[in-house]
């Protein structure tokens, strides 16, 4: 689909109707792109923090008798915190564009002249 | 990323204390007063082989502070063990990182640390972080004299133990600081979540490091705040130590506080995203 056409759509001396586009920032290509909205995530390990919870509230917060408990905690969050690595990598060599965080470093180092020089 | 950059006014003012200095030591420090500024300009222009050469030059604006190696410089390898397994029991990547470190461009080893039998990671972070103003030496020696407290008072204990209870006493002062430190660990951990205008403290799982530093620095802030005025830290960070290990003591209490509020506060577990 070709971008629509911005003949006589602005405010200017020479236009004899009324504006229809009244922008606030000046219609030029901006050297960076939009953030990607991220995806609503959902806490991890819980089940594991509310079972090793109820262990210290029987044992007075003494760590030497819930130590299977604990260490179960410690496994299920070592296991997400590499699920969220993987997850992420994958992400990352996405469908056919680039992130946004490589392409505005990309945009950074070769930037769109908005200047006659 | 601006707090490395440095105008060139307060770039001469560094380089008055600076490397510089060092070549003007015999000679009137008033009249060289421009030089240094020039040398340490173009010192930053010398092409090396292998040094950050190109660089971003903006007017007004040096760098301060970014590592002299580029990109293609690899970590020093401290561990002997590495280089002693025999040649049949590497894998084949083992083999190929081990050929490839004999062309790579490897970085100097920092000053601290060394490859012998005595080197301990965890008492060089502690020294780092009990380390002031750079002052190392004055770091080094009272984690030095720190032990040596820890030893001296558990072989006070030893000796005035009966046969039974001496085999309880644990006397090297290593394994007590490692034990020391991880019973003050704690396990969870709390996060300030803005929800709705108000922050909530949410418990969250902590990775392995950051449970390791809060746990000397509490032991650190401990000492160095909540003691007499006369009593030094070698006394006071033995002292310390000696209960943690049995599990008493503030810090230990500290963690167990921590614990506590996040028991307190795990209905709020799910305003974590992560």
């Amino acid at each position: 689909m070709a971008t629509p056409s911005l003949r006589g759509r602005l405010p200017r001396l020479g236009n004899p109707r009324k504006p229809i586009l009244k922008p606030n920032k000046p219609l030029i290509l901006a050297n960076r792109v939009g953030e990607r909205r991220r995806e609503r995530g959902e806490a991890t390990c819980v089940t594991e923090m509310s079972v090793m919870m109820a262990c210290w509230k029987q044992n007075e917060f003494r760590d030497e008798a819930c130590r299977k408990e604990i260490q179960d905690f410690f496994d299920c969050a070592s296991r997400a915190e590499e699920a969220r690595k993987v997850r992420s990598i994958q992400d990352m060599g996405e469908s056919g564009n680039l992130p946004p965080k490589k392409l505005n470093k990309l945009l950074q180092r070769f930037p769109n002249k908005s200047h006659v020089s | 990323m601006t707090h490395r950059f440095r105008t060139l006014r307060s770039l001469f003012l560094i380089s008055r204390s600076g490397t510089p200095r060092a070549a003007f030591l015999g000679s009137s420090w008033p009249a060289k007063m421009a030089a240094p500024v020039g040398k340490a300009a173009r010192g930053w222009s010398v092409l090396a082989l292998g040094l950050r050469s190109v660089v971003p030059r903006l007017p007004g604006l040096t760098q301060v502070r970014w590592s002299r190696y580029g990109p293609e410089y690899k970590d020093p390898q401290i561990d002997k063990e590495y280089y002693r397994k025999p040649l049949a029991e590497l894998t084949e990547e083992e083999k190929y990182e081990q050929e490839l470190r004999k062309i790579q461009l490897i970085k100097a080893a920092p000053a601290a640390k060394t490859s012998s039998v005595f080197e301990d990671p965890v008492i060089s972070k502690f020294t780092n972080m009990m380390m002031k103003g750079g002052n190392k030496v004055l770091a080094r020696s009272l984690m030095t004299q720190t032990l040596e407290a820890v030893k001296r008072k558990q072989f006070e204990k030893y000796h005035a133990a009966s046969a039974q209870e001496q085999a309880t006493i644990e006397r090297n002062p290593y394994t007590i600081f490692h034990q020391a430190l991880k019973n003050c660990e704690p396990v969870i951990g709390l996060v300030p979540i803005l929800r709705g205008g108000h922050f909530y403290q949410v418990p969250v799982p902590l990775p392995d490091r950051r449970r390791r530093f809060l746990a000397m620095k509490w032991m650190i802030t401990e000492c160095r705040e909540k003691k007499h005025r006369r009593m030094l830290m070698p006394e006071k960070l033995s002292h310390e130590l000696l209960e943690a290990f049995h599990n008493q003591g503030p810090v230990v209490k500290k963690k167990q506080d921590m614990h506590k509020m996040a028991e307190a506060n795990r209905a709020l577990a799910h305003y974590r995203w992560w």
